[in-house]
């Protein structure tokens, strides 16, 4: 090769750079792709009357007949307020749409749930017979108001969340005689025979008051329509930071009657790690087309290496030989089984020194028969990332037991690599918090928003299960609790009842309760 | 000067936005002034002005170099432009205001596109005012004086301390924040500031090869003055312990030492050492492998170091750290956004709030979109000006830079000073592409598009980092 500047490796720099980050750009928008679980997509629509009007549609992937919930969001709200209930109620595998439908007029409205119910059956991802409504507040009066004044529309589930009472209800009040046209019609028909509601409301509702509820329940139970009711105790209109539970109640609740084809795991997206695979050999070649580059072109001038030169190869195989054996080490020491020689060796090498009295606790249970290293490491490192930052003094015993300890019951110890899973999700909530009461009841609120509590789930599951498949029974339940407790920084254990419990740095308490346990019914309910 | 002032204070706009001011006339025009930029009923008047700056521009601009700058320049030297630039900048902003005006409603609740839309502009000043100067020596000379004031005063900045924000700190040290809000962008403009340093640093450095420093002369106070600069410049980026900011600062670096000492362009022109080069390049192999593996190690046996600056930088190795965890995370959200609404976006202001609602994990809380500039802009405009920016940059960059004259290597230190050779010019244009870069790579982790602190001087180090083709 002929020395030139142009032959230089630094010729090639450029274009190699430029491909790399296309590449890196298109495998990182498959990977994304690929482990995106919804389909989103913005849709619009025009009324008869000509407006225009814009919705949002989120379906779970793979896209197969599911059933829909169509969703009204309250006065002042829009859909993107609203959003991350539409997601929730998504995840336990159903469509969700909803619009910024004009809450002004009564009539455009009506007009707009006609098209969205015709834009619904006219697609392939929607299971037509299960269709529900969920509407809050204004929103669920405005459904309320239709379905009175539509039967021919009616859906199989409506489910009024802070909703209230409407005018055309006074119309079922009235005798036969004096019934609006339409309404001797529905009357005389009975439509709403096949439709079902549920009505979910705050005990302490300042809006539309509960007394209106309990008029309404039993109007529709006179009229012969299926209706159940959840009083929410000590709630008002808004359900403050309830609210996701709510929701995700009312997802579970029709989810008994609207089984999904499938639902997602979002709690075990794969890595999808070959998506960066044509950067990955792009960037091998490139790497090695570069050395052959610099080698030739190296070799062209005979000039004899330095001693500084000479000194330098040295220096840098040697540390890149301690490098490999260090990253071989630290990598893949906690990956071999957890004996009791091969945690001491963590503990001594691996572990940071101020979880290392933690280790040799955590060693002492003889309970890690199957678990790897890397399970004893977690459970004594991550309780130290910030020591017991919630509480002022706490005792060592206290500590270990009912924080870096996994043990919670029997049943916990079939499952123990739960930590680092639990600790991502509730650490970053409570980790502004300075008591152990008020983080408990972060944690508890999250925990219901992501795990259902199932009546008559049977499974007693370990931790990671539970948390995997996001429902386990009442004792499931107290168990995950503990473990999330544990793992945000709360000394927490079952007390005799199997409840979970707190220290709260003076004494034992019972951790603060989900706002609402389940709404399924008792009965098992008809799901045809 | 008056843009150097005008930039400086779009720069630094958040604190003087911020600061309480006594006399109630300069506050009410400081509320009338932003009034332009926020109120629904003007703001399109702004787009609008500033749109049309841009047209106007660049019509003066296409109209001065076909005329061959006869309206500007008293010398024969004809500098030409390639249409390619004019015609990115000008799609660019048509591309922006569409997408502006088609959705004005919700387009004028943000001032993301006013923001870019100035930036533009100011940029665009910046090439005009390049093109009136009188000759390519004193255009260069110009540049320089401007730079050189531009590092002062950001080093002058980043000593300024201020409790008008609300103060960050890691593991209880303060973040250096200097006149900014945010440490991010503070570390930025501080290591933005630091590379243009060492550019100016080693311009001058080729003056002293072979020769014996003297002290006491102007030239030899300015060298000093500068190194002085310099590492005033690299404490400020050091403390403000941004991460982001260091990864560009490094990379802006290695552009501006590679290009400028391994490029016989740069050194003496047409008079290459190959021997120190080849040097140089034989072992940069061993280098690299050495700096990968001392990093390795630092990363492993010092994760847990009391030093605040070494665990910051080895932070990007713990799995613990949510930060960049949740930047990831944050990216990924993007990609998976932009899946859906590719070709017009999501519309300006839009993007976080879809994210929110719809895509932000169930497990993460406060994850912000806007971070990334390349990504918000596709977010909120479509693919169309991303890709025009990206053709942009590569015409800004691709462009080789040439000098056309040896320099005089037996000239005196203060001869070469007032005399500007050609070679200065391309150590000029080089510099401002390495600090450029360094806002570019900054982009990705603090959004500056849509910043004036930080797309004020991006755009302006673009256009100061294009070479002209200068022709007889």
């Amino acid at each position: 090769m002929k020395f030139t500047w142009q032959n230089s490796p630094l010729f090639f720099f450029r274009w190699g750079i430029i491909i790399s980050i296309f590449l890196c750009l298109v495998c990182g928008f498959i990977w994304a792709c690929k482990r995106n679980l919804f389909y989103r997509s913005v849709f619009s629509f025009s009324t008869p009357s000509g407006k225009s009007v814009k919705g949002f549609i989120i379906v779970p992937k793979p896209l197969q007949p599911r059933p829909v919930i169509v969703y009204c969001h309250g006065a002042g709200g829009d859909f993107l307020q609203d959003g991350p209930y539409m997601r929730q109620m998504a995840e336990l595998g159903f469509a969700v749409v909803s619009w910024n439908y004009d809450q002004d007029n009564t009539n455009q409205f009506y007009q707009e749930i006609q098209s969205v119910l015709g834009f619904i059956h006219r697609q392939s991802w929607a299971d037509t017979n299960k269709i529900g409504w969920l509407g809050y507040s204004l929103g669920a009066r405005r459904m309320l108001s239709f379905m009175l004044t539509h039967p021919d529309h009616s859906p199989r589930l409506m489910v009024q969340i802070a909703g209230g009472w409407v005018n055309e209800l006074d119309q079922l009040l009235m005798p036969q005689k004096f019934l609006d046209k339409r309404f001797q019609a529905a009357s005389a028909s009975h439509p709403w025979t096949h439709t079902s509601i549920l009505l979910v409301h705050g005990e302490f509702d300042g809006v539309f008051p509960l007394e209106d509820i309990r008029r309404l329940d039993a109007l529709l139970q006179t009229n012969s329509i299926s209706v159940d009711k959840r009083i929410i105790a000590g709630a008002d209109h808004g359900f403050g930071d309830d609210k996701a539970i709510i929701f995700r109640s009312v997802a579970e609740y029709c989810s008994e009657r609207f089984v999904p084809s499938s639902r997602l795991y979002l709690h075990e997206i794969p890595s999808y790690w070959f998506c960066w695979l044509p950067a990955i050999a792009w960037g091998l070649i490139w790497g090695y087309a570069v050395l052959l580059r610099w080698r030739n072109w190296v070799g062209i001038l005979p000039i004899p290496a330095t001693r500084f030169e000479r000194g330098l190869r040295m220096v840098t195989w040697i540390a890149a030989c301690m490098a490999i054996i260090a990253i071989t080490f630290y990598f893949g020491w906690p990956n071999l089984n957890a004996s009791p020689t091969a945690i001491q060796v963590a503990r001594g090498w691996i572990s940071s020194p101020s979880a290392r009295a933690e280790v040799s606790y955590l060693s002492d249970l003889n309970i890690w028969k199957s678990h790897s290293v890397c399970t004893v490491l977690e459970h004594a490192e991550l309780p130290n990332f910030r020591g017991p930052y919630l509480y002022q003094n706490l005792e060592i015993s206290i500590f270990q037991d009912y924080i870096v300890s996994p043990v919670i019951d029997d049943i916990s110890l079939d499952e123990l690599n739960w930590r680092r899973l639990l600790w991502e999700n509730f650490y970053p909530r409570v980790r502004n918090e300075t008591t152990p009461v008020s983080a408990a009841q972060v944690v508890v609120r999250f925990l219901r928003e992501r795990v259902s509590i199932h009546p008559y789930y049977i499974q007693n599951t370990g931790i990671e299960t539970i948390w995997r498949e996001q429902v386990t029974n009442a004792a499931g339940w107290e168990r995950i609790y503990v473990a999330a407790l544990r793992s945000a920084g709360v000394a927490a254990r079952l007390n005799g009842h199997h409840q979970a419990e707190i220290w709260t740095g003076f004494e034992w308490q019972l951790a603060p309760r989900p706002t609402i346990e389940t709404m399924l019914p008792l009965q098992t309910v008809d799901k045809n | 000067m008056v843009l150097l002032f005008t930039g400086l204070g779009l720069i630094t706009s958040e604190f003087w936005l911020t600061t309480p001011i006594s006399n109630t006339v300069i506050d009410q025009l400081r509320i009338k002034s932003l009034l332009l930029f926020t109120d629904k009923s003007t703001q399109w008047m702004t787009m609008t002005s500033l749109l049309y700056g841009l047209a106007v521009l660049t019509v003066v601009r296409v109209l001065a170099y076909k005329q061959g700058n006869s309206a500007f320049s008293k010398s024969s030297d004809r500098q030409s432009r390639s249409p390619a630039e004019d015609t990115c900048i000008s799609a660019l902003a048509l591309s922006l205001a569409a997408g502006y005006f088609l959705n004005y409603q919700d387009s004028a609740n943000h001032v993301d596109a006013i923001v870019l839309m100035t930036c533009l502009f100011f940029g665009q000043s910046i090439g005009l005012w390049k093109l009136m100067q009188s000759d390519q020596a004193t255009r260069v000379s110009s540049t320089i004086s401007m730079l050189q004031i531009l590092v002062l005063i950001l080093a002058c900045f980043g000593m300024f301390r201020t409790d008008l924000f609300h103060a960050t700190y890691y593991h209880s040290e303060r973040r250096w924040n200097g006149v900014w809000e945010n440490p991010n962008v503070f570390g930025l403009l501080m290591g933005m500031g630091l590379t243009l340093a060492l550019g100016l640093i080693l311009k001058n450095l080729r003056y002293w090869r072979g020769k014996r420093i003297r002290f006491g002369n102007y030239f030899s106070a300015l060298f000093i003055g500068q190194c002085v600069v310099g590492a005033s410049l690299i404490v400020s980026l050091l403390m403000s312990y941004s991460r982001g900011a260091w990864l560009a600062t490094i990379l802006g670096s290695a552009y501006l030492i590679t290009f400028g000492l391994l490029n016989r362009s740069f050194n003496d022109c047409g008079k290459p050492s190959l021997t120190a080069k080849f040097l140089l390049i034989r072992n940069l192999p061993y280098f690299a492998i050495l700096s990968l593996s001392l990093l390795l190690l630092a990363a492993i046996f010092y994760r847990s170091t009391d030093e605040l600056v070494l665990r910051r930088a080895l932070s990007i190795s713990n799995i613990n750290d949510f930060s960049w965890r949740n930047r990831l995370t944050a990216y990924e959200g993007s990609l998976q956004m932009a899946q859906t609404k590719y070709l017009g976006g999501y519309g300006w202001g839009n993007p976080q709030k879809y994210y929110e609602a719809f895509f932000q994990p169930a497990n993460r809380q406060g994850l912000v979109v806007s971070l990334n500039g390349y990504a918000y802009l596709l977010l909120s405009a479509g693919i169309a000006p991303l890709s025009i920016l990206c053709a942009y940059l590569w015409c800004v960059f691709g462009k080789r830079i040439d000098c056309h004259q040896s320099l005089d290597t037996n000239s005196t230190p203060d001869a070469v000073l007032f005399a500007a050779p050609v070679g200065d010019e391309a150590w000029q244009i080089l510099t401002c592409r390495a600090a450029a870069l360094v806002l570019l790579v900054g982009v990705c982790f603090e959004g500056g598009f849509f910043s004036l602190s930080l797309g004020v001087p991006l755009w302006g180090l673009l256009e100061l980092g294009r070479p002209e083709l200068n022709h007889s």
